[in-house]
């Protein structure tokens, strides 16, 4: 069976964590890491979840 | 009769009258009719059975000879790829049958299956009880099993054929249960060796009716499912990502290539008396913003019970598929409108120039090799999102086994190909061209794989600030 009440909560607990830590050193991070487009990435992990896909 | 499987009590389900009517008939709750040359929609029909590989007719034969020989009281029918050739308009080749029969005939069509078992006919014989979407024992059994279609060591057609209630005092339990729902069932006579054989086939409907169907239920694929990780723990890591099957998209692509058959067929009835010929004046690879709606459209009308139980079941925490085509069909037109947006390549045109050198890809064939990379990508995160959940949870049992060192270093593994992947699909996206709506199917995959990354990358960029603070 999937967990779906589970998976939700783990996702917006960890949403909520990435919170806590802030853009600036999310976006670090991500620049350190070379990832691509780091700004809008930081931006939308640190956004709610679309709620479609949630 | 194979242990557990429920008893029905098939005297009680009362048969209605065969209602015969040049070439259909009902029984058992299912309008059946024999697919013979006449009009146009059946001899392309027929014409695509025709088509099909000696090695699929050899296989199909079998299968009607099984149903034949074991005189079985309930329809039965071919569903999924096999009958999506007949009734899409699509390129595709069938490659193994799936399909579904009632219940009580299961212990008869078994018999049928051992006997070709014992000559060779059949190999790899695997029953297996199956279960619903929320992992409990539903009543349906499903046969597994090798058509020899030939003397090579490939030479093999995969059958899986699933038997299903037909109880009406008994709840649904499969995508499709011909006898016990309303259903179509398409004919197709086969010679073979002076026999008469019958080949059931789901109608266009029906067919519309499981894409739908499995695709409601497929779209909760694109969240990693925490339980299935943890259930597997202490496995083979490999074992955690057997149960994603990304198959949504694919599903979507396939109810658009049922629409678009209905739509030529339309199309070629009323101009059926015109020179010009009808594919000459409409381009039925063109996919327009009604056939999206449309798509929309069949998937409300078939999921309504689904929604039902949806809602009275703590639904708010499943994905909503039909927000999430509508919400991304939104955001594709949006875009399209954007002034100035550039005009992209086209993740269509991109996969088959990259393709050129062997063979132009058809819009199937890439949403098929999306699908793939995706399912592998989604493998990927699972196993490593499995691994970041064991390190932190030996770290917390423990304090001595925690080595911030040796975490460290695995983060950093786990945050490069999630880089790797993240690149990837940021890319795909790049050349979605928004005016051209055969990439909207693309489009969703591609925006539900990125999404698929940001829980575990999230967490894995929490841990590593975390343990470069300390």
């Amino acid at each position: 069976m999937k967990n779906y009440k589970k998976n939700r909560e783990n996702r917006l607990k960890v949403h909520e964590n990435i919170k806590k830590i802030g853009y600036d050193k999310v976006l670090k991070m991500l620049q350190d890491k070379k990832f691509p487009n780091p700004e809008k990435l930081a931006r939308e992990l640190l956004e709610d979840p679309k709620e479609n896909f949630l | 009769m194979y242990e557990g499987a429920p008893k029905i009590e098939t005297e009680k389900v009362t048969p209605e009258t065969i209602i015969e009517s040049g070439e259909s008939f009902e029984k058992f709750n299912t309008i059946f009719r024999r697919i013979k040359k006449g009009t146009e929609e059946n001899n392309i029909r027929i014409e695509k059975f025709n088509n099909f590989s000696p090695q699929m007719k050899e296989a199909l034969s079998c299968v009607a000879k099984i149903f034949k020989d074991a005189k079985v009281t309930y329809p039965w029918a071919i569903h999924g790829s096999s009958a999506l050739v007949l009734e899409g308009e699509t390129t595709k080749k069938p490659k193994d049958i799936d399909l579904a029969f009632g219940l009580p005939d299961y212990e008869k069509v078994l018999e049928q299956i051992k006997k070709l078992e014992q000559t060779g006919k059949i190999s790899d014989l695997k029953i297996e009880k199956m279960c619903n979407f929320k992992g409990n024992e539903n009543g349906c059994i499903k046969i597994f099993a090798k058509i020899k279609t030939g003397e090579g060591e490939k030479d093999f057609i995969e059958l899986e054929a699933f038997a299903q209630n037909v109880d009406p005092k008994q709840k649904k339990n499969g995508v499709t249960n011909p006898g016990l729902e309303r259903t179509g069932i398409n004919i197709y006579d086969m010679q073979k060796e002076n026999e008469t054989l019958e080949v059931n086939y789901s109608d266009r409907l029906e067919c519309e009716k499981f894409y739908c169907l499995l695709a409601y239920w497929e779209a909760q694929e694109y969240r990693i499912d925490y339980k299935s990780i943890r259930k597997n723990q202490g496995k083979d890591k490999k074992e955690n990502t057997s149960e994603i099957k990304n198959k949504f998209t694919q599903r979507l692509q396939n109810l658009i290539s049922l629409i678009k058959r209905k739509e030529k067929e339309e199309f070629q009835k009323k101009f059926k008396n015109r020179k010009v010929a009808p594919e000459d004046e409409l381009d039925f690879e063109h996919i327009s913003d009604k056939n999206i709606d449309q798509l929309i459209e069949q998937f409300i009308k078939h999921n309504k019970r689904n929604m039902e139980l949806e809602a009275a079941d703590n639904g708010e925490n499943r994905i909503d598929p039909i927000k999430l085509i509508k919400n991304q069909f939104d955001e594709f037109v949006n875009k399209r409108n954007k002034k100035n947006f550039p005009r992209n390549e086209g993740y269509i045109n991109k996969k088959q120039r990259e393709n050129n050198h062997n063979k132009k890809l058809n819009r199937e064939e890439i949403i098929d090799t999306l699908t793939e990379e995706s399912q592998n990508s989604m493998e990927k995160i699972t196993v490593l999102h499995y691994n970041l959940d064991e390190l932190i949870e030996d770290c917390e049992k423990d304090e001595k086994k925690c080595e911030p060192e040796k975490e460290t270093i695995l983060i950093n593994e786990i945050v490069d190909e999630l880089r790797e992947i993240e690149t990837i699909y940021q890319e795909y996206l790049n050349t979605i061209n928004y005016s051209d709506n055969r990439d909207f199917i693309p489009f969703i995959s591609i925006n539900a794989m990125l999404e698929f990354v940001k829980p575990t990358l999230a967490r894995a960029i929490e841990l590593l600030i975390k343990n470069t603070i300390k």
